[in-house]
C-alpha cells in the first residue's frame, strides 16, 4: 500500500479514493478478523465453563488410563452428581488395588492391606459458582484459550480446547470434551516445549440417568470409617521472617500457613501458595536445626518439578506444576529477614 | 468393662467386628490413649507370634506420624474465597486423607512386608518400623511426601483440574 502511493506521488485524486477505498476495506476485514479470534476464545471459555459444570452435575460410569511418564495406570470412575450431592468412586484397575472415594463432602482413600476409611471433616461445598465468566476472564491474563477442533475419544466426539500459556512461566493444557455434555474425555498436560507430560483419556464411558448407589461403596470393604478428627495446630501466618521478593507474572499469593510437621514438631513449617487460577505452586520453610536437607537442587516428582535449598539453616522447597524455571526463579526470589517474628 | 474392651480389641484386629461395634471400639481407640498403646501392644505381640518382627522397634514412630496428620492444616478457609477463583472448591480435611496415604505408600515401600493395621490415625500408620539402610531416606521421603500432599491438596481444589488430583493421588504409588 505505501510503496504504492511512493511511486504515484501525483494521482493525488485517485490516491485518496484508494486510501479511502482501502480504509474502508480495513474497516471492513480487521473485525472480521477479530470477531473470529473473539468467536473461537468465547466459545472456548462457554466451553471450560459447562466442563465444570458437567464435572459437578453429571451421572456418568467409565474407565481411563492415565499416563504420566513411563507409567501407565487404569482406573474405573463412578460419578453421581445432582442434587443429592457429588459423590464419586475411582478405583485402581491394575497393580495393587487403590481407591479413592468423595462423599458427603470428604475424601477417603482407600489402600491395599489396611481396611480403614479415612474419614474427612465436612466441609461446606461452594454453591456453583455464579462469576465463572468473570473469572475465566482474569485467567486469561496468563493463558489464551482456543479450539482446536474435533476428535473422537472413548466413541464420543469431543471438542479439543487448548489452554496455552502466554509466557513460558507454565504450563499448557489441552482437553477433550464431550460435545453434548462438556465433560472431559481426555486431558493432557503440556510443558514448555509442546510436549505431553501427563495424560488422562477415557476408553469407556455411558452417562446415566441415575447411579445405583452400590456402585459408589468401595469394593476394599472398610472395616471402620474413622470419625473425623479435631484438627489443630495450623494457623494463618500474619508476620513472617519470610517474603518473596519477586514473582513469575500472573502469580498472586492465597494462602500462608503454619503447620507443625510430625519430624520436626518443635518447628512449624510455614506454607506459602501461589496460584495464577490455574497452576498451583507452594513453597514450604522448615528449620532444619542441624539435620540433613530434603532436597538440594531440581527435582521432579511426576508432573512437578521441584527446587530445594538452604537459608539460614532452613529447608526451602518450592514445589508446583510449573516449569522449572519457574519454581527456581521463585526459589531465587525468596528472602529471610533476619530478627523479624518466626513465631 | 475392660476385658469386654480387651476382646473387643482383639475381634477388630482380626476383622471379626460387626460395622457398628468397630465404630464404636475406633471412636474409643480415638479418645483414649492407653487404649492405643494396648492396640499397639497386641499387634506387636501379634507380629512377634508370626515371626514378624524386625530387628529394631521404634515405639514412638507411630505418634510422630499421629502427631503430624492432627497437625495437618486443612486449607485455610477464610482466605479461600476472596482470593481464589470461585471453581476452587473448599476442601478442608483433604490433606488428612491425603497425606495418610501418601505416608502409607512411602512406608509401604521401604518395608514392603510390614503390615497396616486399622485402628486410631495413630495405629493406622503402623506400629513398627523397619530400621533398614533405606530408613533414613523413608523418613526424608516421606516428609518430601508431605509436601507434595500439601501442595495437591490445594491443587485439587481448582475445578478445572478435573479428577486429576485424586488419580495423581494413588497413582504414585507405582512409582515410589
Amino acid at each position: 500500500m505505501y510503496v504504492w502511493l511512493v511511486t504515484n506521488p501525483n494521482a493525488n485524486g485517485a490516491m485518496s479514493f484508494k486510501i479511502r477505498y482501502l480504509a474502508a476495506l480495513l474497516l471492513i476485514l480487521l473485525p472480521v478478523e477479530i470477531t473470529r479470534a473473539d468467536a473461537g476464545r468465547e466459545e472456548a471459555k462457554q466451553w471450560l465453563e459447562r466442563m465444570i459444570q458437567a464435572a459437578q452435575s453429571l451421572n456418568y460410569e467409565g474407565t481411563f488410563v492415565y499416563v504420566q511418564g513411563q507409567n501407565l495406570d487404569a482406573m474405573h470412575i463412578v460419578h453421581s452428581g445432582g442434587q443429592h450431592g457429588e459423590r464419586q468412586l475411582m478405583s485402581s484397575l491394575n497393580g495393587s488395588m487403590r481407591e479413592v472415594l468423595v462423599a458427603d463432602n470428604s475424601v477417603t482413600c482407600l489402600l491395599p492391606k489396611q481396611k480403614v476409611a479415612f474419614s474427612a471433616s465436612a466441609y461446606k461445598r461452594s454453591p456453583f459458582p455464579i462469576s465463572l465468566p468473570r473469572e475465566l476472564s482474569k485467567l486469561e491474563e496468563s493463558y489464551r484459550f482456543e479450539m482446536l477442533g474435533e476428535d473422537r475419544i472413548a466413541g464420543m466426539e469431543t471438542r479439543i480446547i487448548a489452554i496455552q500459556p502466554r509466557d513460558e512461566w507454565r504450563f499448557g493444557y489441552r482437553l477433550w470434551l464431550e460435545r453434548q455434555t462438556g465433560l472431559v474425555l481426555r486431558s493432557a498436560l503440556l510443558n514448555e516445549k509442546g510436549d505431553m507430560i501427563e495424560q488422562l483419556m477415557f476408553t469407556n464411558v455411558q452417562l446415566k440417568p441415575e447411579i445405583d448407589m452400590t456402585l459408589l461403596t468401595p469394593s476394599t470393604t472398610p472395616a471402620a470409617t474413622l470419625p473425623p478428627e479435631t484438627k489443630s495446630g495450623d494457623e494463618a501466618v500474619a508476620k513472617s521472617a519470610w517474603s518473596v521478593a519477586k514473582l513469575p507474572a500472573g502469580f498472586t499469593q492465597v494462602m500462608h500457613n503454619r503447620f507443625s510437621a510430625a519430624s520436626s514438631s518443635k518447628h512449624p513449617t510455614e506454607h506459602i501458595v501461589f496460584t495464577d487460577s490455574l497452576a498451583t505452586i507452594s513453597v514450604f520453610l522448615e528449620v532444619l536445626d542441624g539435620t540433613k536437607p530434603l532436597l538440594t537442587g531440581a527435582s521432579q516428582i511426576g508432573a512437578m518439578n521441584a527446587f530445594g535449598l538452604v537459608i539460614a539453616d532452613h529447608q526451602v522447597v518450592v514445589v508446583g506444576e510449573v516449569p522449572l524455571a519457574t519454581v527456581q526463579m521463585i526459589a531465587s526470589a525468596i528472602q529471610y529477614a533476619k530478627g523479624s517474628a518466626s513465631k | 468393662m475392660a476385658d469386654k474392651i480387651g476382646e473387643q480389641l482383639s475381634a477388630l484386629m482380626d476383622s471379626e467386628c460387626e460395622a457398628v461395634e468397630v465404630e464404636l471400639a475406633l471412636r474409643r481407640l480415638a479418645k483414649d490413649a492407653d487404649l492405643r498403646a494396648r492396640w499397639q501392644r497386641y499387634h506387636l505381640i501379634s507380629d512377634a507370634m508370626k515371626n514378624n518382627i524386625p530387628e529394631m522397634l521404634d515405639a514412638d514412630f507411630a505418634k510422630r506420624i499421629s502427631k503430624k496428620i492432627a497437625a495437618d492444616p486443612p486449607p485455610l478457609q477464610t482466605s479461600l474465597p476472596h482470593l481464589l477463583p470461585s471453581w476452587y472448591k473448599p476442601v478442608t480435611g483433604f490433606a488428612l486423607a491425603a497425606s495418610v496415604a501418601l505416608a502409607l505408600i512411602g512406608l509401604r515401600l521401604s518395608q514392603p512386608s510390614a503390615t497396616l493395621k486399622p485402628g486410631t490415625l495413630a495405629a493406622v500408620t503402623t506400629p513398627i518400623e523397619r530400621r533398614t539402610d533405606a530408613a533414613a531416606n523413608s523418613v526424608l521421603e516421606s516428609r518430601l511426601n508431605s509436601y507434595l500432599v500439601n501442595h495437591n491438596e490445594y491443587a485439587s481444589m481448582n475445578g478445572v483440574h478435573g479428577v486429576l488430583p485424586y488419580v495423581r493421588m494413588v497413582g504414585y504409588e507405582s512409582k515410589r
